[in-house]
């Protein structure tokens, strides 16, 4: 970092007499460290504010850099007097598009039976060794499944989608749609106590009336 | 029970099952209707109150160590004499589960009001809330409890909207198209039919007991007291006390509120249910009993018929309104057994 301080005079034409220097506006002056801090006159100056001092430091600050001018338009081959351009040419492997496509089947084919083998090899190795200890909790079968295959496919990463924790499972059991509904039988005893109960008689008052024309009603639709 | 009786009337029951009162409405050999009504309340009491309940000449339900119960409007009386308060079976219109004691009152209770079948099988129509649309309540548990005591009462059973029954009663006249609204003590019931077809129907779960309990809230009273006051009977048109003046707000508060939902549910049936012609709005149910109530519906409904999104030819008063849900129910039961 320089240890070069700028100065610049805020308003007209400032003298630094003891450092022999006369700043015009819109000009700069640099002075060292240890010049600025001697010079009493650049001090009583800065206190009148007719002098701004500023660090002689570099800005680290890059500059943006230059845009460069998009173009407007995209430029494309046209076919000309030597006709359309060609276009560049495939590399030659020596091979025919269906001669790769039985390739790559072949590939396949033998990767699958290897993971295959790798797997079942795996799973049996794991049942065998969950029946060799009968104290031990029975294996769930999909995280046995899921462990085989992913020591198999070491980068394979299995999810295990039917691992749920009994709690949910019991709450579909309780909340799911078909949930059964309680209600008890021998509500209404034989030996039921008569109760007072009030009745009244009135005249059918349009009942009658009212049934047949729903009744007309209903066998009209 | 006597399941083979021969009778020349005609067959079916219908069941009002309220959270005030259960009323059952059948017809007799000589064309009248018969009504019979218990309180659906009860009170348990210790073995000690047996004597006294023996000398009034009180029915009551021996369990034993568990003491006794006493049951309907005896609960009430005996309620005051002990200065208790009557236990409900029902809730806001709906029986919760797990309510184990209120089963065997109930199934006394409905046993007493239907009676004996008048035939092996005799169909029973039993009133059914719709869901509210503003509480999470469970009507299947309460259906699926009334249907087994009425099938162990040897009847069959039949589940049926509260509300349409009012329809079915009221509305022969007008092709039973119309809006039937019971206001009951739990809830109140809504439904809107045209030509017998249902086109919406829900409830909503404020009724005679949300009245009573705000307007004891509101003036500093029990609920139990305004109740009675309510009963003693209440002009709306022209409260006379600060309790009448808090009863008559309540009731606009929720006739004002039925009327919203009615609004508000109908925008979701609006373009699938045509209205051809203006229909009517009967009103009904034990908390309409209170004196001017119609012109205070309307009253109500006039501030909103603007805004309605039906056009509405008359407001009026169910004829029977303390029986006109379970003579809609027995209307209905009687076609299950017309031969034609």
């Amino acid at each position: 970092m320089s240890d070069d301080y700028k100065l610049e005079s805020t308003g007209g034409v400032v003298v630094i007499a003891d450092l022999g220097i006369r700043l015009k506006p819109n000009e700069a002056a640099w002075v060292s460290r240890g010049d600025m801090q001697a010079s009493e006159c650049l001090r009583a100056l800065v206190r009148l504010e007719k002098v701004r001092v500023s660090s002689g430091a570099r800005s680290r600050v890059s500059k943006d850099p230059i845009k460069k001018r998009m173009p407007t338009a995209v430029l494309r081959t046209r076919p000309n007097s030597r006709g359309v351009p060609a276009s560049p040419a495939t590399p030659k492997t020596g091979l025919s598009a269906e001669e790769a496509q039985v390739m790559a089947d072949r590939a396949a084919k033998a990767a699958a039976e290897k993971a295959v083998a790798a797997v079942t090899a795996q799973f049996q190795q794991m049942l065998a060794t969950a029946s060799l200890q009968p104290a031990a909790p029975q294996p769930n079968i999909a995280d046995t499944v899921a462990q085989a295959v992913t020591q198999a496919l070491q980068s394979v990463s299995v999810p295990i989608a039917a691992q749920r924790p009994s709690s949910d499972i019991e709450d579909l059991i309780a909340g799911g749609p078909d949930e059964p509904l309680f209600i008890p039988t021998g509500i209404v005893k034989d030996t039921s106590e008569s109760l007072s109960v009030s009745s009244e008689s009135s005249t059918s008052g349009g009942l009658d009336d009212a049934a047949n024309a729903l009744k007309a009603l209903r066998k009209s639709k | 029970m006597s399941a083979k009786k021969k009778t020349s009337a005609p067959l079916g029951v219908g069941l009002d099952i309220g959270t005030m009162n259960i009323v059952s409405a059948r017809r007799q050999e000589d064309g009248s209707v018969e009504t019979s009504r218990v309180r659906d309340a009860f009170l348990d009491l210790d073995q000690s109150a047996k004597r006294m309940l023996k000398l009034s000449g009180v029915n009551y339900i021996d369990h034993g160590d568990d003491g006794i119960i006493v049951v309907g409007d005896a609960a009430m009386e005996m309620a005051n004499v002990f200065g208790r308060e009557a236990r409900r079976p029902l809730s806001q219109g709906l029986i919760s589960a797990g309510e184990m004691d209120a089963l065997d009152v109930l199934g006394v209770m409905i046993k007493n009001v239907l009676g004996d079948p008048a035939e092996e099988g005799e169909a029973c129509y039993f009133s059914v809330p719709a869901s509210p649309v503003d509480a999470d309540r469970d009507v299947v548990y309460h259906e699926g409890v009334f249907s087994r005591i009425v099938s162990e009462c040897g009847f069959t059973a039949y589940p049926s909207n509260e509300a349409m029954a009012i329809v079915y009663a009221e509305t022969a006249a007008d092709g039973f198209s119309g809006l039937g609204i019971s206001f009951g003590s739990g809830m109140c019931n809504l439904a809107l039919a045209v030509s017998g077809v249902e086109g919406l129907c829900f409830s909503v779960a404020r009724g005679g007991d949300w009245i009573d309990a705000g307007a004891a809230k509101a003036t500093g009273s029990t609920q139990s007291r305004i109740c009675a006051l309510k009963e003693k009977g209440i002009d709306l048109m022209n409260p006379q006390s600060r309790e009448e003046e808090a009863l008559a707000l309540y009731y606009k508060s929720l006739i004002s509120y039925c009327i919203d939902q009615t609004m508000r549910e109908f925008v979701k049936i609006k373009d699938r249910f045509s209205l051809p012609r203006p229909i009517p709005i009967v009103v009904s149910g034990g908390t309409s009993l209170a004196g001017n109530f119609v012109e205070f519906f309307t009253e109500v409904f006039e501030t909103k018929r603007k805004k309605f999104p039906f056009e509405v030819s008359e407001i009026r008063h169910a004829s029977d309104p303390l029986n006109a849900v379970a003579r809609g129910l027995l209307i209905q039961a009687m076609q299950e057994h017309d031969e034609d």
